[in-house]
């Protein structure tokens, strides 16, 4: 197995974007990260697509040959990866596997999603289904819903409070106020975050992600190669992914996802960094509890404790280890199946010292994406070469 | 059967010697272990044979939510209440959970089976 870098990333702004489509918004962010890259896009010799549900929100299939053809790239090996939320996450996890096996020396790997052409009814179908018909959709339980029984359960556990919980939002929309792509550039008080319209107790409209169009792109390569086309490669230096319980009914306990926690261990055990390694971390706070539990399970603080930690300043910008640096879903957007690329955008850019919030001498990023309620995550830990 | 309505789960408590409504689960032939369905599969024993069986109809709140925002198909009928159910054969199923007016429920509350329809399981608070 060889080392793999990225060597470019790409993204379109994420949000309501009016009159873009799949193929629209996929070739800007793709052009972009392969501009970034610096390389002819002959070159590329795979492609990933990661998307949740394009059959559903626009009813086109076939999305992966269909964006790659738009792209102009070569007769290459073409894949759409799903895993809900998670689909990125997956896709680049795969882009990854392809060069550091020597399959390939260059993939590209996209994510994309356009939600906001489709009726409400159909996106709350399409989201429905992320979670298990037969059972928790069919009672009527919604994804804030299932975020809300965790938050409950965490809340009498370790005593969380709701206004921690709120917190996070608050952090995260400040910290998107300098990013020109993110979706929400204003800030909330926690008293607004507290006082908004109820979704499912104890969870409110500030504290959930909203609907989101959007792309996100990247490009691999082995580490050797990076060096001589990039002035700035990112080494991927970790990397896990594993299934978890799709219901919560199968969860053993609410309060943690079992597939975040294993894909970290995989890629902390991968990249041989200590947690109190990173730098900053892009979590999935589908939700304002997921991210508190995010932290807790990828081990940056004790199980129970991220709520303390939020309240402290721990995750903000200057704090123990940055959290969601660039708004996080909450206010950066949720395209489901650009999130994990967009993620690895905003890591990349830390850790060249090129983002809009910047962390000061980012070194070392990790990005952490989670599809449905816990039914698979992953995990990738970046480093730069200093 | 038309939708059953969730306004309909205001529900009174039951009387201690009711009949029991049956939850249908599954069991693993070899070993025994209990699950709610759908299973297809032993985590206990690795075995694939499941067949039916009764589990508790009756247990205690894990976690509950009441839903505001309702998805497609039950516009009308927000706010509902689901709950995450301990059962005392040591399984745990989701369904709703119908309410009780002046008794309000809370994480520990005692629960019991009411019901399964095309709105999956039913439970209701019990003292």
């Amino acid at each position: 197995m060889r080392e793999v870098s990225v060597i470019g990333v790409g993204s379109t702004p994420f949000g309501k974007l009016e009159g873009q489509g799949l193929r629209d918004m996929a070739t800007a962010a793709a052009n972009e990260a392969l501009a970034d890259a610096g390389i002819d896009r002959k070159q590329i010799q795979a492609f990933y697509l990661g998307n949740f549900a394009s059959d559903s929100l626009v009813g086109q299939g076939t999305v992966a040959p269909l964006v790659a053809n738009a792209l102009g790239l070569p007769r290459i090996p073409t894949t759409k990866v799903e895993g809900a939320c998670a689909s990125a996450g997956i896709a680049f996890r795969h882009g990854y596997m392809m060069v550091a096996t020597g399959i390939c020396d260059f993939v590209l790997v996209v994510g994309v999603e356009k939600m906001s052409s489709a009726s409400t009814a159909k996106v709350t179908q399409a989201l429905s289904g992320a979670a298990d018909i037969e059972t928790e959709a069919k009672c009527g339980l919604t994804f804030p819903g299932a975020f809300a029984l965790a938050a409950r359960r965490h809340m009498h556990q370790y005593g969380t409070t709701r206004k921690q919980i709120g917190l996070v939002s608050v952090k995260n929309r400040r910290n998107a106020l300098k990013n020109p792509k993110a979706q929400f550039r204003k800030e909330v008080s926690i008293e607004e975050v507290l006082e908004s319209r109820m979704i499912a107790d104890p969870l409110r409209l500030y504290d959930c992600c909203p609907i989101s169009d959007g792309a996100a792109a990247a490009v691999l390569c082995s580490a050797e190669v990076a060096a001589e086309l990039s002035k700035q490669p990112i080494d991927v230096i970790g990397s896990g992914h594993v299934v978890g319980p799709t219901t919560l009914y199968q969860t053993k306990d609410l309060t943690g996802f079992e597939a975040t926690q294993r894909a970290a261990d995989q890629a902390f055990e991968m990249a041989r960094i200590s947690r109190d390694d990173v730098d900053l971390a892009e979590v999935h706070d589908c939700f304002t509890i997921a991210e508190i539990i995010a932290t807790e399970d990828l081990g940056f603080f004790e199980k129970g404790k991220g709520g303390c930690a939020v309240e402290e300043g721990a995750t903000q910008i200057g704090g123990r280890i940055p959290i969601n640096t660039a708004g996080g879903l909450l206010t950066k957007g949720h395209p489901v199946g650009a999130t994990g690329l967009g993620q690895i955008y905003e890591v990349v850019r830390q850790l060249r010292g090129q983002a809009y919030n910047q962390v000061r001498n980012a070194e070392i990023g990790l990005a952490h994406n989670l599809g449905g309620t816990g039914a698979v995550a992953t995990v990738h830990i970046l480093r730069s070469r200093n | 059967m038309a939708g059953a309505n969730l306004r309909d789960s205001n529900v009174e408590p039951a009387p201690a010697l009711q009949d029991l409504a049956k939850l249908n689960g599954l069991l693993c032939g070899g070993c025994g272990q209990r699950y709610a369905a759908p299973a297809y599969y032993c985590e206990r024993c690795g075995g694939t044979t499941l067949g039916p069986t009764e589990l508790s109809s009756r247990g205690e709140v894990y976690s509950y939510t009441t839903i505001y925002v309702p998805p497609e198909g039950f516009e009308g009928e927000a706010p509902y209440d689901i709950a995450v159910i301990d059962l005392e054969d040591g399984v745990r199923a989701t369904g709703r959970l119908g309410r009780v007016p002046d008794h309000p429920i809370d994480i520990g509350s005692r629960v019991e089976f009411v019901r399964a329809d095309d709105r999956g399981l039913l439970f209701r608070p019990v003292w």
